[in-house]
């Protein structure tokens, strides 16, 4: 089946004084319809920009380039800008962090909801009020038709952010991009807000593309995972494969940084990862990791490291995977590695499991 | 009385809030009558939702904030004795956004050594610069820092600055109000583990306040859940995590994601609203959001009682 989306490749750079800085690097990934894809990573690791890319919201100081971005089958890399902004908000919307920044405190919530529609489908004011009547309803709100009529600031955190959802749906998109949905929120409502995503992207069929911090968030949501570190996806896979057979060093870093409540000795020291994340600035080569990982050996600063593909939902980048990679793949599926082809190559290595012996 | 580092005895806080042209003025109860006491080299948390009185407790603690009835003693004096400076030699406050909280103006040093210099200690320059180099090597900051400007540095390292900054007084009582929500996971882990061996080293004692359940069970010895002004439970942090007995401590349990991809989302049946603190609901404040709520919770506010070593305001503790 062709996926919803489909991401090969891509590369955002921006210019600033101090040289280009590579924000996003060979990205690839594809989104099927009715699946969550999570881009997990810290701040600065390429996660939102990836989303902007896709969204073409990027700021004017960046450029983008990729192989393939390709959605519903449209070739979105050779959409003009008017035709692009007919997608936009239309195909697929976009969820951002931050309710009280995202609305405008200036009009009411009808307003700011109908525009959408009113400029996308030329439907009446009355048509589209009643769709987001409807909508404020499917995300739980109360007396919907009365909140129409007000205003950001009269609503709390956790209303606004439904309302940010409902005014994605508006044109029933097929995709959606929900850029840490919860993080501004407190902890009783995110559980709502996630459990409200995932209830109508179930219900409307739609792809959706996860971005966040939060490992537990990501464990409860996603159906595939792929974690990014300074602009590199470094590891994909089912959530499961993820959660219970993390191979990445920086991915089973990040698993021992947090607290699990019922698994960790309270009090105990948390497992940390030294040291801070470079920033992609110039020419780079390499393991991006390897400044901070404990696994460190010369071949990691090796030019040219590839995705190593173990199954068809499995890949990893690094040369001296810290497990046991038989344990990792499922049974009947071919564990051939092979080497996705790389845009920016100088010489390409050895299969990066033949350098330290592992039998994939 | 000598073993506790903060005592607070029914404290409250009342602000008076405009109700609207010519309808004159209406209380706003942030903090309803708290009592804590937090016992020294101990970690107390305070957990509760956004707009619970949790800040509001921590502004009259450092006394930014004159609290409008009940007593607060630190380090055994009453708070209502001791003036500003003899309050910040005996607690200071660590913040949740270190981009914020640090001046972007002043280099590292200076912010560290501000505390000293306000409070009239420096014995010099060779002093201070002394001071502030034992505490940047104490908090892991790298002396090259020393002349550089926040904006220079890392959320990390910013937030090790705001620890050297509250730490250069040596004072018994650090007040950590979201010290790591605006950080990475990575960093939050390095901050963690940093807080925990300086109150080792240093014979600290924390008030530790956070949203985030599965950092307070992780790091405190006593948790304390507030709701709408009031403390709901409060008791040793293992007896509270294993044995929550209010419905609300219950539900903040159940809301916490551990990254367990077997287990789907939690059911919480807390509605949407959190109430309007002008406007608090009849009887016991959670009883609108409250799934085994009786007719009597709705009528009559429940007096705390104590059930397996905690302290519980809820009439039907037994039930659950």
């Amino acid at each position: 089946m062709k996926p919803l989306l489909e991401v090969k490749n891509l590369n955002v750079d921006l210019h600033l004084p101090a040289g280009t800085l590579h924000a996003v690097r060979d990205v690839s990934f594809s989104v099927q319809k009715g699946k969550t894809l999570s881009l997990v990573g810290e701040s600065g690791c390429g996660k939102s920009m990836t989303a902007l890319a896709i969204m073409n919201l990027l700021p004017p100081s960046a450029n983008y380039r990729a192989d393939i971005l390709e959605f519903e089958g449209q070739d979105l890399l050779r959409l003009s800008e008017s035709r692009m902004s007919r997608f936009r908000g239309a195909k697929m919307a976009m969820i951002f962090q931050e309710p009280m920044t995202s609305l405008d405190p200036c009009y009411t919530i009808g307003n700011q909801l109908t525009e959408t529609l009113i400029e996308h489908q030329k439907v009446s004011g009355k048509e589209a009020r009643d769709r987001a009547v409807f909508l404020l309803e499917k995300v739980g709100i109360t007396a919907a038709s009365s909140r129409l009529k007000q205003y950001p600031h009269q609503l709390s955190g956790g209303l606004r952010q439904r309302i940010m959802i409902a005014m994605g749906l508006m044109c029933g998109p097929s995709l959606i991009i929900a850029d840490e949905p919860t993080t501004a929120l407190d902890v009783t409502i995110q559980a709502q807000i996630l459990g409200l995503l995932a209830a109508i992207q179930k219900e409307f069929n739609m792809g959706m593309i996860l971005i966040t911090h939060d490992l537990g968030v990501v464990a409860r949501i996603a159906d595939d995972v792929a974690v990014m570190y300074c602009g590199q996806v470094v590891e994909t896979g089912t959530v499961k494969e993820i959660f219970d057979h993390p191979i990445h060093p920086y991915t089973r870093g990040l698993m021992d940084c947090i607290p699990v409540p019922g698994k960790t000795e309270p009090g105990a020291r948390l497992g940390s990862i030294p040291g801070i994340v470079p920033t992609p600035i110039g020419d780079l080569w390499g393991c991006a990791f390897r400044n901070r990982c404990s696994l460190f050996a010369p071949e990691c600063a090796d030019r040219g490291l590839d995705l190593t593909h173990i199954s068809s939902t499995r890949s990893f980048r690094c040369t001296r995977p810290p497990v046991d990679l038989t344990v990792t793949t499922p049974a009947g599926e071919p564990a051939e590695p092979n080497s996705t082809g790389q845009s920016r190559p100088t010489h390409t290595p050895e299969t990066p499991a033949a350098n330290t012996g592992e039998k994939i | 009385m000598a073993d506790l580092a903060l005592k607070t005895e029914n404290i409250t806080k009342t602000y008076q809030i405009n109700a609207g042209m010519f309808r004159g003025k209406k209380d706003l109860k942030a903090v309803n009558g708290v009592n804590l006491s937090i016992p020294k080299g101990s970690i107390l948390g305070l957990v509760g939702e956004s707009g619970c009185g949790k800040t509001t407790i921590a502004k009259m603690i450092l006394g930014l904030e004159k609290k409008t009835g009940g007593q607060l003693y630190i380090g055994g004096k009453n708070i209502d004795a001791m003036g500003h400076k003899q309050i910040a030699k005996i607690i200071q406050p660590v913040f949740q956004d270190p981009y914020s909280s640090l001046n972007p103006r002043k280099s590292i040093s200076t912010i560290i050594s501000l505390p000293l210099r306000a409070q009239g200690l420096s014995k010099g320059r060779a002093d201070l610069d002394k001071k502030v180099d034992e505490i940047m090597e104490l908090v892991g900051l790298p002396p090259r820092l020393k002349y550089n400007y926040p904006s220079q540095l890392s959320g990390g390292q910013r937030q090790r600055v705001a620890v050297a900054r509250a730490l250069i007084m040596r004072p018994e009582i650090v007040l950590c109000d979201e010290p790591t929500s605006a950080l990475d996971v990575s960093v939050q882990a390095q901050i963690l583990n940093m807080l925990m061996d300086l109150r080792e080293q240093l014979n600290l004692t924390y008030l530790f306040i956070s949203h985030d359940l599965a950092v307070v069970e992780h790091i405190a010895t006593h948790v304390a859940v507030m709701y709408l002004g009031r403390i709901v439970e409060k008791g040793k942090a293992r007896e509270l995590f294993d044995n929550p007995s209010h419905p609300y401590t219950q539900a903040l349990l159940a809301s916490v994601l551990t990254p367990d991809p077997d287990l789907g989302l939690p059911e919480l049946h807390l509605g949407i609203e959190y109430p309007n603190p002008i406007d608090p609901p009849s009887g016991c404040a959670f009883h609108p959001r409250c799934v085994k709520k009786q007719a009597k919770c709705a009528m009559t506010a429940p007096e705390p009682i104590i059930k397996s070593g905690k302290l519980v305001e809820c009439h039907y503790p037994d039930n659950f």
